[in-house]
C-alpha cells in the first residue's frame, strides 16, 4: 500500500521533471539530484540513527516506499523547485513557488507518518516545515558554487 | 568528545588511517581530472555508498554493522565522505589513463573488484566491519557492479561537459 501510494506520488512529479523546460543544465540538474538526494539521506539518518527523533519503518517492503520518496521523489521534486526558482526575479513569484513546493514535500512527509514509514519519537511536526525549508535553501547555495566552479573552469 | 576519541581503538584508526592515506595520495599523485570532474565523481560515490549503507546496514535488514556499536559513528561517517569517493576517484583515474578496453577492461574491473573485496575483508580482520546476513562474496560482485556503473556515470559526465564546451580533464596551465 505504502509502496503503491509512493510510486503514484512518483509518477507525476517525475513526467513534469521530464517534460519540463529546464533552466539547469545537464550536467547542473545531476549534480543537484545527488545532492540533494545526499542531503536528504544524511539528515534522516542523523534525525533516526544518531539523535533518535524519528524512527524509521522496520516492514521490509515500506523500507522501499521511504528510499523512494527520500532518495528518488523528494529530491526530484526539490531538483523541480530549483529548476522554477532560478529562473524568477520577481520576489513574490519566488515567494509562491516556495510555499507551493513546501506543501508538496510536506505533504509527502505527512504521508509517510500516515503510512507508517517514519514515526515521530521526539520530534514535533510544527518542526518539518523548517527543516524542509532548510532543505530548500541549502541546494541553492550549493548550486551557486557550483556553477561558479562551472564558469571559472569553462573560462580556463 | 575528547574522551570519545581517545576511547577509539584500533579499527576506528584503521579506517581513518585509510581515509588520511588515500586523500593523502590524492594530493600527492598529478592531478588528472578538472574540479567539476572531481566533484561529479565525489558526488556519485557518496550518493552509492550511502543508499547502500541506509538501505542494507539498518534494520529491517540490518545485513552488517560497521565500528563498535550498531550506531553511525564519526569514523564512518569520515570514510563515507573521504575513503569512497577516493577509491571511486582512483578508479577512473587509471580507467581514463590506460582507457582499457575488451578482455583488458573486464580485466581491470576484476582486478578494482578483487582489490575492494580484499581491503574488506582486512575491514572485517580489523573489526571495522561486522557481518550480520551478508557474504563477503556478495561484496565482490555488488563492487563490481558499482564499478560498470561508475564507467556508465563517468560517460555521461564527459558528454554533459562537452555539452558545456568542455573537457573533463584538468584544463592546461597557458
Amino acid at each position: 500500500m505504502g509502496l503503491l501510494f509512493f510510486i503514484a506520488f512518483l509518477v507525476p512529479i517525475a513526467m513534469y521533471y521530464r517534460r519540463m523546460e529546464k533552466t539547469l543544465r545537464p550536467v547542473e540538474n545531476a549534480a543537484m539530484y545527488l545532492f540533494l538526494a545526499i542531503l536528504d539521506q544524511n539528515v534522516l539518518a542523523q534525525l533516526t540513527i544518531v539523535f533518535s527523533l524519528y524512527d524509521m519503518t522496520q516492514n521490509k517492503w515500506l523500507i522501499w516506499a521511504l528510499f523512494l520518496n527520500r532518495v528518488v521523489t523528494a529530491p526530484l521534486a526539490l531538483l523541480i523547485y530549483l529548476n522554477l526558482i532560478v529562473r524568477q526575479h520577481n520576489w513574490a513569484a519566488r515567494l509562491g513557488i516556495t510555499a507551493a513546493m513546501l506543501a508538496v514535500v510536506l505533504t509527502m512527509e505527512y504521508c509517510s507518518v500516515w503510512l507508517g514509514l517514519i514515526t515521530y519519537v521526539k520530534w514535533s511536526a510544527w518542526l518539518s516545515p523548517l527543516q524542509w525549508l532548510g532543505h530548500m535553501l541549502l541546494p541553492i547555495l550549493f548550486w551557486r558554487w557550483f556553477r561558479r566552479l562551472l564558469r571559472k573552469e569553462a573560462l580556463s | 568528545m575528547i574522551d570519545r576519541i581517545l576511547a577509539w581503538d584500533l579499527n576506528e584508526w584503521y579506517l581513518l588511517g585509510w581515509s588520511a592515506g588515500l586523500v593523502l595520495l590524492y594530493w600527492m599523485v598529478p592531478r588528472r581530472f578538472g574540479r567539476v570532474t572531481f566533484w561529479m565523481i565525489w558526488l556519485f560515490v557518496v550518493f552509492l555508498v550511502q543508499t547502500a549503507d541506509y538501505i542494507l546496514g539498518v534494520p529491517p535488514y540490518d545485513m552488517y554493522d560497521f565500528l563498535d556499536k550498531p550506531k553511525w559513528e564519526l569514523p564512518y561517517g569520515v570514510a563515507q565522505f573521504t575513503l569512497y569517493p577516493m577509491i571511486g576517484y582512483f578508479f577512473l583515474y587509471g580507467f581514463d589513463r590506460w582507457e582499457p578496453k575488451g578482455w583488458r577492461l573486464a580485466g581491470y574491473l576484476l582486478l578494482w573488484s578483487s582489490a575492494s573485496t580484499v581491503f574488506e575483508w582486512s575491514c572485517l580482520k580489523t573489526g571495522v566491519l561486522k557481518y550480520k546476513d551478508w557474504q563477503l562474496w556478495y561484496s565482490f560482485f555488488t563492487y563490481l557492479s558499482v564499478f560498470v556503473l561508475e564507467i556508465v556515470y563517468f560517460r555521461f559526465v564527459k558528454k554533459w561537459l562537452r555539452q558545456e564546451g568542455m573537457g573533463w580533464r584538468r584544463p592546461e596551465k597557458t
